[in-house]
């Protein structure tokens, strides 16, 4: 798979659900092709299919635990140190 | 709302990071079962990060080593981007109170720690900005 399609596609379905037909002229490739990208994004668990009367929609598929902050980036100095501090055998909360 | 009835508790510099501009940072306990001590470092606040912690190749190496081997392994998603985790559970002091927690250790260097809204929403916040000071409170 050419890396620079499956962005496009991942990134046009991020927007709306949408039609092999529809991805396929968004992206600029071939129906035949588009689907083939489909069909293995789905493989991959990154996009999922809608099979209506009429056509199959694919969408991007949401995921839990995620977040925005995917870059890496180091405090300046941030050294790990060691403390005998530890928690109590009892009286450490769980978040709800 | 026309006042601030907390208590400030703690307070602390922003963090200087690395090819970008100052950030808030708390400095946590993390302990893990089977460890003698615990490992005292900064973590970025990290409000997009939807789980508890994340943790650094540093601290990951100390409670690996003192821990043994991760609970379990789960990926963390940045848009389509997968980052396999290891998964430790552990317990975080923040402030004065210690809470349990998932820490994501991803499989790749050069995360640094991240603290996220799992265990930000269980403290009081106030980031002052233009000062580049962190204020943690309590309620009166």
């Amino acid at each position: 798979m050419e890396t620079e399609i499956v962005k496009k596609i991942v990134s046009t379905l991020h927007d709306s659900p949408k039609s092999i037909n529809q991805i396929a002229e968004a992206v600029d490739i071939g129906w035949k092709t588009c689907e083939k990208y489909l069909e293995s994004l789905k493989l991959l668990g990154i996009v999922e299919e809608t099979k209506t009367a009429r056509e199959r929609i694919f969408s991007f598929r949401e995921r839990r635990r995620g977040w925005f902050f995917p870059h890496a980036r180091r405090i300046v100095g941030n050294k790990v140190e060691r403390s005998e501090e530890i928690p109590p055998e009892s009286g450490v909360e769980t978040p709800g | 709302m026309s006042r601030c009835d907390l208590s400030i508790m703690q307070e602390s510099d922003y963090a200087q990071v690395e090819g970008a501009t100052e950030a808030p940072a708390l400095s946590l306990l993390i302990f893990r079962k089977g460890m003698r001590e615990s490992a005292r470092t900064l973590a970025l606040i990290d409000t997009g990060l939807d789980e508890g912690l994340l943790l650094s190749k540093e601290v990951r190496d100390i409670i690996f080593a003192e821990g043994g081997p991760p609970d379990t392994h789960e990926s963390l998603w940045a848009g389509v981007v997968e980052i396999p985790c290891e998964v430790y559970l552990v317990s975080v002091r923040i402030l004065d109170k210690w809470v349990r927690t998932k820490a994501y250790a991803p499989i790749y260097n050069g995360y640094e720690t991240l603290i996220g809204r799992t265990l930000l929403n269980t403290t009081n916040l106030c980031l002052r900005g233009p000062t580049k000071m962190l204020y943690i409170a309590a309620e009166t």
